[in-house]
């Protein structure tokens, strides 16, 4: 008898496996966080017209939080407003905009504010790969000494920026 | 007919202009072959089992602009494959490499295989037996 169902047994088994891994919330083969501890690597994100741009060597010495987003991407839309009550603790905020448009950024924060002390384009799509991101939006707290503290794949929420963006903003080692 | 052609040539011409831009090859075409035999081996973070020379998806048109980009810096092959396993793990490769990690992923296929050989072997083995009784 249990001979006849082992095809079955093996079968079940392994969709089990493949249904656990589809459906986990951690599914993404590849690693969210491979980029903390690393130094942040150099980028050069195209100035967008009348905002400031993205010059890291200027924030050399103190901590900031860095933000890749996009003007199209609704998760971005929700983190905006943490990122400007940030933005207003004095907290610096560097964006880059992922596969969009001047207009439509400037648009936008034409309508909802701007909470980027400076922000850039990524022009050719290789900042997120020098990032090691795989979509929109990400965030990167970077320590005074440049190195990548912690990466969030998705949307900011009050839990991650009080357990780790606050720390690190008052110059706590995590 | 006639006001369609200039249409036509209109056409064929954005469409010209667009593969230009989507394409953004490097000058040099031993360094861009290079560069398309890597876009084979390295996966598309963003799509399912394709690679970065088959998906035309926003992301993978980022990973070859830093490919190339890393090319023209001078890195070498090991060098690309270094910093983009350090960001995305092995699983950006195509091909998985064969480590203490992976092994069981490699030898699944062979395990399931033997398992499914000797099922079949007892279950022949009692059908025999049934048959001889």
């Amino acid at each position: 008898m249990l001979l006849r169902l082992l095809p079955l047994l093996v079968f079940g088994a392994f969709a089990v496996v493949m249904l656990v891994g589809l459906y986990s919330p951690k599914s993404s083969l590849f690693a969210a966080s491979s980029m903390e501890g690393m130094p942040l690597p150099e980028i050069a994100p195209v100035p967008l017209d009348g905002l400031p741009s993205v010059t890291l060597d200027s924030l050399k010495g103190q901590p900031y939080l860095l933000n890749v987003f996009a003007s199209w991407c609704s998760p971005c839309r929700a983190e905006h407003g943490l990122l400007k009550e940030l933005s207003d603790q004095g907290i610096p905020v560097v964006g880059i905009a992922w596969q969009d448009r001047a207009e439509a950024i400037t648009q936008w924060f034409a309508e909802d504010g701007n909470p980027y002390r400076m922000v850039g384009l990524d022009g050719d799509g290789s900042i997120a790969t020098t990032l090691g991101i795989t979509g929109v939006p990400e965030s990167f707290v970077v320590g005074a000494d440049g190195t990548i503290l912690f990466h969030l794949a998705g949307p900011l929420d009050e839990a991650w920026i009080q357990q780790h963006v606050l720390p690190a903003m008052a110059g706590k080692k995590p | 007919m006639k006001p369609l052609l200039p249409m036509i040539l209109a056409f064929l011409m954005l469409n010209q202009a667009m593969a230009l831009t989507l394409q953004e090859t490097l000058p040099d075409p031993a360094m861009e072959a290079r560069a398309q035999s890597m876009f084979a081996a390295i996966r598309c973070v963003t799509c399912q089992s394709q690679s970065v020379a088959e998906s035309q998806s926003a992301m993978a048109h980022g990973m070859r602009q830093f490919i190339r980009q890393e090319m023209v810096k001078g890195s070498s092959d090991e060098d690309i494959y270094s910093l983009l396993r350090s960001r995305y793990g092995d699983a950006v490769l195509m091909s998985p490499p064969v480590n203490a990690r992976t092994i069981p992923l490699w030898l699944m296929p062979l395990l399931v295989l033997l398992g499914g050989i000797i099922a079949a072997m007892l279950m022949f083995k009692r059908m025999r037996s049934k048959e001889s009784h």
